[in-house]
C-alpha cells in the first residue's frame, strides 16, 4: 500500500510503547508519558500505521528497538491524524525510515506541553504486542 | 508581592550529598544512605514511600540517554525540588507514580485512568508545572515552589478523587 505524501486526517498514527510507565494495564490506557517528545527536537516519533497487517506493525515496532538491547516493545498507541491537529500539532512525514513521520509543534511551555500528552494519551487506542 | 520567597535546594533537608555529581556510583551511595535510613518505616509512612519511589526513579535515569531516545539524566535541582515537593504534601494525599520524564526532570503523577489524571513537573528553578484532566475538563499551568506547595496544586490533586 502506498501511501499519500500528505497525511490524511483519518489515517491512523501508531506510537510505539518501549517503556512500562507508557501504558495502564489496570485501566487498559495509554499514559501520558509515552506523548511527552524528545527534549533535543520536540519531535515525537510516530508511523503511520493505516493498511499494516499485524505481522508488519509489529514488525516495524521491532525494528524501532533492534538498536536499543535494554528497551522491549511492549504495545502500541493508535491515535487518529484529526486528534493531534485539533491540539494545534503538526504530522511531518519524513518516509525515513519508510511509513515514518513526526508529531511536531509542541509549545515551549511545559505545562502546556504535558496537557497536550495527557490529552493524545486519552484518545489513544491501546494495543498490546500479541 | 509577598514575603515569601522561593526556596533554594541548598536550603533544603536531605541534599548534603545529593546530586554533587552525575557519576553513578555517587548516586547509588547516596540512594542506598537515604533508602538504609527509611526502611524501616517506608511501609507505614505515606512521604516516605514517595521517596523511596523518588530514588528508584533517579536511579533508573541517572545517565544521559536512558531511554536510548536522548532523554536527559535525572536533573539535580529538579531532583531536590522534588524531595521538598514530597516533604510538604499533606499526609492523606494518595501516593502518585514518579518518573523522570524526558527533559530530566522529575514528575508526579496521580494517574486513576485516562480521562482522571494529574501530573506536577518539578522544574530546575522551582516551578512547578502542572496538568490535569478531569473528564472532559482540563486544567494547565506553573506556579511556584514557596515554603509550602502552592493550593491551586493541593486542590487540583483532591478534585482528582472527588469527582
Amino acid at each position: 500500500m502506498t501511501l499519500p505524501k500528505i497525511v490524511g486526517r483519518e489515517e491512523s498514527l501508531g506510537r510505539y510503547l518501549t517503556q512500562s510507565n507508557h501504558f495502564s494495564r489496570k485501566h487498559n490506557s495509554v499514559r501520558p508519558l509515552a506523548f511527552y517528545p524528545p527534549p533535543v527536537d520536540l519531535r515525537l516519533s510516530v508511523f503511520r500505521i493505516d493498511g499494516l497487517n499485524k505481522n508488519q506493525l509489529w514488525e516495524i515496532g521491532q525494528s524501532c528497538i533492534r538498536n536499543r538491547p535494554q528497551r522491549t516493545l511492549y504495545g502500541v498507541a493508535d491515535i487518529k491524524v484529526f486528534k493531534v491537529q485539533t491540539r494545534g500539532l503538526h504530522v511531518d512525514p519524513d518516509n525515513i525510515p519508510v511509513r515514518h513521520a513526526n508529531i511536531v509543534g509542541w509549545p515551549e511551555e511545559k505545562a502546556r506541553r504535558n496537557s497536550i500528552a495527557q490529552e493524545l494519551a486519552a484518545d489513544a487506542i491501546l494495543k498490546f504486542r500479541e | 508581592m509577598s514575603g515569601l520567597k522561593v526556596l533554594e535546594p541548598t536550603s533544603i533537608q536531605f541534599t548534603r550529598n545529593l546530586g554533587v555529581s552525575d557519576s553513578s556510583n555517587e548516586i547509588w551511595e547516596d540512594t542506598e544512605k537515604i533508602r538504609a535510613h527509611f526502611a524501616e518505616s517506608v511501609t507505614f509512612n505515606p512521604i516516605l514511600r514517595i521517596l523511596e519511589g523518588l530514588l528508584k526513579a533517579r536511579e533508573d535515569s541517572s545517565m544521559d540517554n536512558w531511554d536510548s531516545y536522548g532523554a536527559k539524566a535525572t536533573d539535580t535541582n529538579s531532583f531536590r525540588y522534588a524531595i521538598h515537593f514530597a516533604l510538604s504534601l499533606p499526609w492523606d494525599i494518595p501516593i502518585p507514580d514518579i518518573y523522570i520524564n524526558p527533559e530530566g526532570y522529575v514528575t508526579y503523577e496521580w494517574y486513576e485512568g485516562k480521562r482522571n489524571v494529574y501530573s506536577v513537573i518539578t522544574g530546575n528553578r522551582g516551578e512547578l508545572a502542572y496538568a490535569g484532566l478531569y473528564g472532559s475538563s482540563k486544567a494547565y499551568g506553573t506556579e511556584y515552589m514557596y515554603e509550602e506547595i502552592p493550593e491551586t496544586i493541593i486542590n487540583n490533586i483532591y478534585r482528582l478523587y472527588l469527582e
